[in-house]
Parts: structure tokens; sequence; C-alpha cells
């Protein structure tokens, strides 16, 4: 078969899923919803409301379709198309499952494998902004302006902890084919990024709410500030649009997460412990459940309908025990298993969380998120773990010896000082040089600076007094300051090329007992001639304390 | 695998040496100064550390020791005679001890 009617069938079935699976995702998302808040839910058209989808088609397209007066005609009618199209699109990247033949041709659950699929899916979804930020501007609504501009802030600030989430596991797999990147994760939970990345997985999580502006992070389209933000103006299919893309959306996310993350199709256990028997399992189970409350029915109409779902579980469940069928349903079992658990996640979420304010949405991207995301890099590059530690430990120091300087209080110069010191002892753990870090706290940060602490305290040293400061040392003082700075740094560089480095443990020679020979060998007169310097100091210090002056 | 170019400790000693300096030239309470003093003996003791990593020898080792054996030494020295500074002027700050000035 032609490669083109392959992928067209695949196309094509991939759309008709993924569109009625967008349809019942509502459904289910105003049952569970329902079940929070202790309602019944849709139950009207048809079995446990199991028709609604379909009449609320039939409502959205026999709606009048209006357009307002002084929108701009051209973007208002492209931005649903856009958020919808956007949304759907990357949904072809995702691996359903694995390898199957369809009359005889080997094929792939999945449309098409980009070797650069992560970052097509990236791509794609910073696309998504603009169906959401347009339709608020060409609606001419204020409040459809205020969704349209909140949305685009929100959305690309939460774009950056979303792309640094990702980094963690494409680092793990060092592929950005999407295919690729579940086959490095084969085997039980234990081989899933999840576990190493764990950080990286619940922010991305996170971002992705954000992302497809579900609650608690809904505020481009808050009912009760903004009348529907964005898509106030929108009506009959073109708010239907604006509803699938949230959907497609929400089922990418879903989907991207799992394949990131979660193991893709690979079950949760090896196939050794049986997993092939789970759905089997489960839908037995779900059968049984159902049998049994049909025959023993709440309201009447169940003793008809319970049954009939108990039928088709049970032909599920044999469907998967039958060897032809479980190469391809089982992987797809696991895939839908892990994907829904996530829809229900965020249903369950917008059932149980109130909305951000704004303030706190931004800050909690830009403070809290952003800086989480960072930590994946420390547990998942083993290569640069040694830049990651030099670099905390030296921004450390910097910002504590800054403060030194600038405090006015002496006590808390003290403090960041003891931080510089301690920073410094592990700069010296990175060098090999054990003994003298550990020497650094003791006598630095342990003695020294705790003497300083005493003295400060016993003078009860109050803060410095500003007046008196000369300007023209304030004024020439920093830039000598930045010129010093700039120099010495431009030396070391040509000094010493990018050739000469230092990694953890490339250094052997700092032990106690490498010090204690070289002490007692080579610097023995200078270590006696310091060890009497202190004896004297003692004693100077003693009668500078004690002489009545 | 990459490591940590010697130029970025030398450069951070550099640093923290500079804020040492300012802290020492600008400052005018007697205790910061001197503890602008110990940051920037504790950003010599990071050069002689990188530098003893970058010719895998110990002297670097033992220089910085002597330097923390001398900061001991200086602390309690120097923090006897800030007590008997405050105790005779009742002031820290170090433009009013000046009386050897004139």
């Amino acid at each position: 078969m032609n490669f083109f009617v392959l992928s067209l069938i695949k196309a094509a079935v991939v759309a008709m899923v993924l569109l009625t699976t967008l349809a019942y995702l509502q459904w289910v998302e105003r049952k569970v919803i329902a079940h929070i808040q202790v309602r019944l839910g849709p139950s009207r058209v048809g079995p446990h409301g199991l028709l609604q989808p379909l009449a609320d088609v039939i409502k959205l397209i026999t709606k009048e379709d209006l357009i307002p007066p002084h929108a701009n005609k051209f973007v208002y009618l492209l931005a649903p198309f856009l958020a919808v199209t956007m949304a759907l699109i990357s949904i072809s990247l995702i691996p359903f499952g694995t390898e199957i033949r369809v009359f005889g041709h080997p094929t792939w659950m999945q449309l098409t494998d980009l070797n650069v699929g992560l970052l097509f899916v990236l791509a794609i979804s910073s696309m998504g902004v603009y169906g959401v930020a347009l339709a608020g501007w060409a609606s001419n609504n204020k409040y459809s302006l205020l969704g349209g501009l909140r949305s685009s802030a929100q959305m690309i600030s939460y774009e950056l902890p979303l792309s640094l989430a990702i980094a963690g596991p494409l680092l793990l797999a060092n592929t950005l084919s999407l295919r690729q990147i579940v086959e490095k994760q084969a085997g039980s939970i234990l081989h899933w990024n999840v576990l190493p990345q764990i950080v990286a997985f619940f922010v991305f999580l996170i971002a992705g709410f954000a992302e497809t502006n579900r609650v608690p992070f809904d505020l481009p389209e808050a009912e009760n500030e903004l009348v529907a933000g964005f898509h106030t103006e929108y009506s009959s299919m073109k708010f239907a649009a604006f509803f699938m893309a949230e959907y497609a959306n929400m089922v990418t996310m879903a989907c991207i997460t799992t394949t990131l993350f979660l193991g893709g199709w690979y079950p949760l256990f090896p196939v050794a412990w049986g997993s092939n028997y789970v759905p089997a399992a489960i839908f037995a189970a779900a059968a049984v459940l159902a049998f049994y409350h049909g025959f023993h029915p709440a309201r009447r109409r169940d003793r008809l309908t319970l049954p009939v779902f108990g039928a088709i579980f049970l032909a599920i469940a044999i469907l998967f025990l039958m060897p032809p069928a479980q190469n391809a349903l089982i992987p797809l079992f696991w895939f839908l298993a892990k994907v829904g658990a996530i829809l229900f996640l965020f249903i369950w979420v917008r059932g149980t969380l109130p909305r951000f304010r704004y303030d706190q949405l931004m800050r909690f991207a830009w403070k809290v998120l952003f800086a989480f995301c960072l930590w994946p890099f420390v547990f998942c590059l083993g290569v640069v773990v040694d830049v990651i530690l030099f670099l905390i430990f030296a921004i450390i120091a910097v910002v504590c010896a800054v403060n030194v300087v600038v405090q006015t209080h002496p006590i808390a110069s003290a403090i960041s000082l003891v931080g510089v010191m301690g920073s410094l002892a592990v700069l010296y753990l990175l060098l090999g040089a054990e003994f003298i870090a550990m020497a650094q706290m003791i006598v630095y940060a342990g003695a020294v600076m705790v003497l300083f602490v005493f003295v400060i305290m016993l003078l009860n040293a109050g803060a410095e007094s500003k007046r008196g400061r000369s300007f023209v040392a304030q004024l020439l003082g920093f830039p000598l300051l930045i010129a010093f700075l700039t120099l010495t740094s431009y030396f070391i560089q040509r000094l010493y090329p990018s050739t000469a480095q230092v990694h953890f443990g490339g250094f052997q020679g700092g032990t106690a007992q490498d010090i204690g020979r070289a002490l007692f060998t080579h610097y023995l007169l200078p270590f006696e001639v310091i060890s009497i310097l202190i004896l004297i100091a003692i004693l100077g210090a003693i009668v500078l304390a004690r002489k009545e002056l | 695998m990459t490591g940590v170019p010697l130029a970025w400790y030398l450069i951070l000693s550099a640093v923290l040496f500079a804020l040492g300096l300012a802290g020492f030239l600008f400052r005018k309470s007697i205790i910061t100064i001197f503890m602008s003093i110990e940051l920037m003996l504790n950003a010599v003791n990071l050069t002689f550390i990188a530098f003893s990593y970058q010719l895998k020898q110990v002297n670097g080792h033992i220089f910085a020791f002597f330097v923390m054996v001398v900061a001991a030494a200086e602390a309690a020295v120097g923090l006897a005679i800030i007590l008997t500074v405050f105790k005779n002027r009742a002031t820290l700050n170090v433009d009013e001890v000046d009386s050897m000035k004139y």
C-alpha cells in the first residue's frame, strides 16, 4: 500500500477519534464536576446523558452567528480557526503505541515522527496564543481585550517554565523525537523519566495547566470578572471552536506529559509480571460491577442500561485477551490510561481549586516555577554538575560579599560574611581541598566570626551613620572598582585559557595526611614560627583586654 | 566531561577581593572594616587553593592554612584593640579616632 494512502487513513482515524474524544471529554468533565459537587450532571439526553455532546453540537450549530458591528472582521473570523488548528496539529506527533501491521504493512501508531518533534510541539503551542490574543483584540470589547491581554502575558510567562521543564527529560533521552524519548523509557515505572525528573514533572504539569488556560489559571476567561474574557463576543460554532481548542490543548498536554515523563505506551510493570492481563482484568472488574448494579438498580432505567455497559466491558476484556489484538491494543491501553489519568487530574483540579489573582499568577510563574525548573538540571546534568555547583556557590559568595559591604549594621555584615565563608568552603571541596574546607568552617566560620559577633554584641554596636561619607569617594570608587575588575578578569582569561579546567576529584592531594606531611617536612620552620605568632597573639589579646589603658 | 574553567575561580576571587577592598575603603565602622579584611583574606585563600589544584601541588593548601592562622591571630589582637578603643573613646567610627593625625 502506498505511504500516502496509509498516512491518510491514519490521519482520518486519529482525527475522528480525537474529535469524538473532545466532545466526550466535555461530558466526562461535566459528570466528574457534578459528582464532586454532589450533583448528577447531564442525565436527560440518552442513558446517563451520553448523547449530551451530540445535543450540544446541534444547539451550537443552529444558534445565531453574530459578528459585533465594530469588530475587525478578518481577524475576528481568523482567531477561532487559528486557535483550534494550532491545538489540533500537535496531536499528529504523539506516539500512541508500538509498531503494528495494517493489512500486512508495518506502520507505527503515530501519524509522523519528526526528529525535531518536541521542538515542533513547543513551536505550535506557542503559536496557540495568537488565537486567544487576536480574538480578544478583534472583538472590540473591553472585557475581551483584557482577557486577550491577560492570556498573552500568561502564556508567554508560562511558556518559559514549560520549555525548561522539558529540557530535563530531553537531556536524559538525548533526542528530540517523541518516539525515541518513549523508547528510552522502556521497562517498568523505574525507568520512566518521572522518577529522576519529579520536579520537572510537576513544573511541567502546572505550566501545562496555565498554558491550556485551565482552572486555577483561567484568568483570560474568568467569568465573574471578565464575562468570559476573550470569547465574550463569540457565538455559535466560533464559540465552539474555542471550546474545542481548549479541550484539544488539554488532550495534547496530557499526551505530551505521558510521552515525556510517564513512559508513553510502556506498562507500569514488566510483561514478565503479567502486565498484559491488567487491561483485561480492569475491564472484567468494570463489567462485574456494572452487572451487579444492573441487577440491583438504584433507578428503574438502570435495569437495562447497566447490563448493556457490562456486556460491552466484558467484550473489551475478551478482546484484550485475544493474541492478534493484544499486540496493538495493550500499548494503546497503557497510553490512554495514563492520558486519561492526567485528564482526570485536570478536571479534578477544576472542581477543587479557586482561581489565582492576577498578580499571584505572575509571581508564581516568575518567582516560584521558574526557580524550581532550574533544579532538574542539577539532577540530570552529571556532566556539568561542577559548573552548576560552582555557579550556585559563587553567586551566594558574591551576593553575601556585597551584603557585607553595603549593610549598615555590623551584625548583618558578620552574618553575610559567614555566608561567604560557607560557600567558599564548598568551593574548596570542589577544588579537592578537604582539609582546608574543614579548617575554613572550624577556624573562620566557627571561631573568628563567633568572636566578631561576640564583640559586636558586647559593644552593642549600632548601625553605622551615613553622615560624613565622601561623595567623591563614592563617585570615583565604583567606576574604579568596576574598571579594576574588568581588567583583572581580562588578564585572567588571557593567562588561563579555557583548557585549564577544574573537575571535581581531579586533585586528590589535599587530605589531612598530605598537609601534615608537608607541614612537618618542607614547612616545619614557618609552621613553628606561626605557632609562636599565634601564642603571642593570644598573650597580646589578653594583655590588651585586661590592661586599663 | 566539562569542568569549570580555572579562570572562573580566579575571577570570583578577584570579585571578592575587590568587594573587600571597597568595604575597607568606604566603610566607617571599625568592625566592618575588619570584616572586609577577612573577606580579602578569604579571596586570596581561594586563589591559593585554585592554583594548588592547577599545579597539582599541596603547597597552596599550606599557604591557605597559614593565612587562616594569621587571620585568627589578627582577629584575636584586632578585636582586643577594638574593645580597648571603644572603652577609651566610646566610638567605633574610624574617622573619630584621629588623635595621631595632627
